[in-house]
């Protein structure tokens, strides 16, 4: 596994507990708005690397030059 | 399990699609009055969209020299500092200090994303925006001036003094215009916008591509609403305000000046646009300054 | 705490997917990169179709999303086609909506 994909799965995990936690849990409209917001990034995140196609690369995950 | 619970999730998700569509509008149109005034055709508005929509589909890879998890963090990082802004702010008015440190933030995550990159570009990007820092001291003066006028910070009070008192902006109009021209140097191919300033590739974005550039402009489209409904209610108040319409219709003629004022102006070098950031500032802080000796 | 203006969402979100529509029509329409006074038919069609219905009351608001849908269309087509379209459909619109205005309806 590639360390993109797995970042992606922990970001997923970490999004999917938050929002169980929101829905579940809190009562309060504030509370409920400010964990949206700090949990939606990594739902996105998680989602996105999902769409990543597989790499055509020999080596996944090195691009070939990076300088300095 | 309350039902409340998640129509609040739901309302929050449905408002920061709804700031960052108007905000990802208002930033394609603002290039396409950029383009129209240099005579050039331009892009359609839905392009930032389109652009945002685009990246979040593409491959991302880790570079070498990127630095691991702050490299990654930063992006999502962005988003939530102006989701929590857009929540604060716009949805439950509160202190006109939070979204100032929300603001600080920002200047944080620029300047992480550039240097967690390990990219010459990034970090040049990363140490301009901590020049471009000095747009901020006109914020802290704005913030003083409107609390001697004011009495308080919340935007809620505010916005219920400009119901019996009228907008600021007639009755602060220098205030006002340090304001307007930290939403000038937010605002892409401005004269203070040394931050992705095209010399240095995209500045602190040079490194975060494909999806993690789309995480980041999601954030800018919500900041672009954020920081345009701020200036709306905090000096125009609720006769914009009120109806979210209106709001909307204040947002596009902001952004129709804001083009035309970055159309029409050549991009400063780094020492030249943080001067004249200092200056607008020393003149605000004169301005606060004869407000509390005057009284 | 201010209401979601849902309304206004699905107006917004309703002229972005017209957008998108319009651009993957354009693009698969013409090849020309850029020619002025060109009138596309169908993105003259959704134009007018868009401006009149803006106006027109039907249940639930829900001509507001319909039209801008048909509006964005031509917005969103690609650099100097649809201009004419959207100039026409949204002058139609706004007149559609002065005289219902006038009529106080």
């Amino acid at each position: 596994m590639t360390p993109e994909r797995k970042s992606g799965i922990v970001a997923l995990i970490v999004g999917v507990l938050g929002f169980l936690y929101l829905i579940l849990y809190s009562g309060d409209p504030l509370v409920a708005y400010l964990g949206t917001a700090l949990f939606t990034p990594f739902l996105l995140y998680g989602i996105g690397v999902m769409f990543i196609p597989k790499s055509r690369r020999k080596k996944e995950g090195l691009l070939p030059f990076r300088g300095w | 399990m309350e039902l409340s619970s998640i129509k609040y999730v739901i309302d929050a998700l449905a408002y920061s699609l709804y700031a960052f569509l108007v905000g990802g509008l208002l930033l394609g149109l603002h290039r396409k009055i950029v383009a129209r005034i240099q005579g050039r055709p331009g892009p359609p508005v839905i392009q930032y969209i389109l652009h945002t929509i685009k990246f979040y589909f593409k491959e991302i890879t880790f570079p070498i020299t990127a630095g691991n998890p702050l490299y990654l963090f930063i992006a999502l990082m962005s988003i939530m500092v102006w989701m929590s802004a857009l929540y604060l702010g716009v949805v439950f008015n509160t202190s006109l200090l939070i979204l100032m440190g929300l603001y600080v933030l920002q200047k944080i995550v620029e300047h992480g994303c550039g240097l967690s990159s390990g990219s010459p570009y990034g970090k040049l990007g990363g140490v301009r925006s901590v020049f471009s820092a000095a747009a901020e001291i006109p914020l802290f003066t704005v913030i003083g001036t409107i609390y001697l006028l004011t009495k308080s910070l919340i935007i809620e009070d505010i916005i219920r003094y400009q119901e019996i008192h009228g907008p600021i902006i007639f009755q602060l109009p220098f205030a006002a215009f340090a304001f307007f021209v930290l939403l000038l140097s937010k605002a892409p191919n401005s004269p203070f916008a040394i931050v992705k300033d095209k010399s240095i590739v995209s500045g602190y974005m040079t490194e975060h591509f494909g999806l993690l550039e789309s995480l980041i402009m999601i954030a800018d489209g919500i900041a672009w609403f954020v920081l345009l409904w701020i200036f709306i209610a905090v000096f125009i108040g609720p006769l914009l305000v009120s109806d979210p319409l209106l709001t909307l219709v204040g947002m596009v003629v902001l952004t129709f000046l804001i083009s035309l004022l970055c159309a029409l102006t050549p991009l400063l070098t780094p020492n030249h646009s943080v001067m004249i950031q200092i200056i607008i500032s020393v003149l605000a802080l004169v301005d606060l300054l004869r407000r509390i000796i005057v009284g | 705490m201010n209401e979601v203006p849902y309304n206004l969402l699905w107006c917004i979100l309703s002229l972005t997917l017209g957008g998108f529509v319009g651009l993957a029509y354009s693009y698969n329409k013409y090849v020309k990169p850029y020619v002025e006074g060109n009138i596309d038919r169908w993105g003259l069609i959704s134009g007018i179709l868009g401006g009149v219905l803006f106006s027109i009351p039907l249940p639930y608001n829900i001509n507001y999303p319909l039209s801008l849908f048909l509006l964005g269309i031509p917005l969103g087509m690609r650099p100097g086609y649809g201009r004419v379209e959207l100039i026409l459909g949204v002058s139609i619109a706004v007149l559609g909506y002065l005289i219902r205005g006038l009529i106080g309806r």
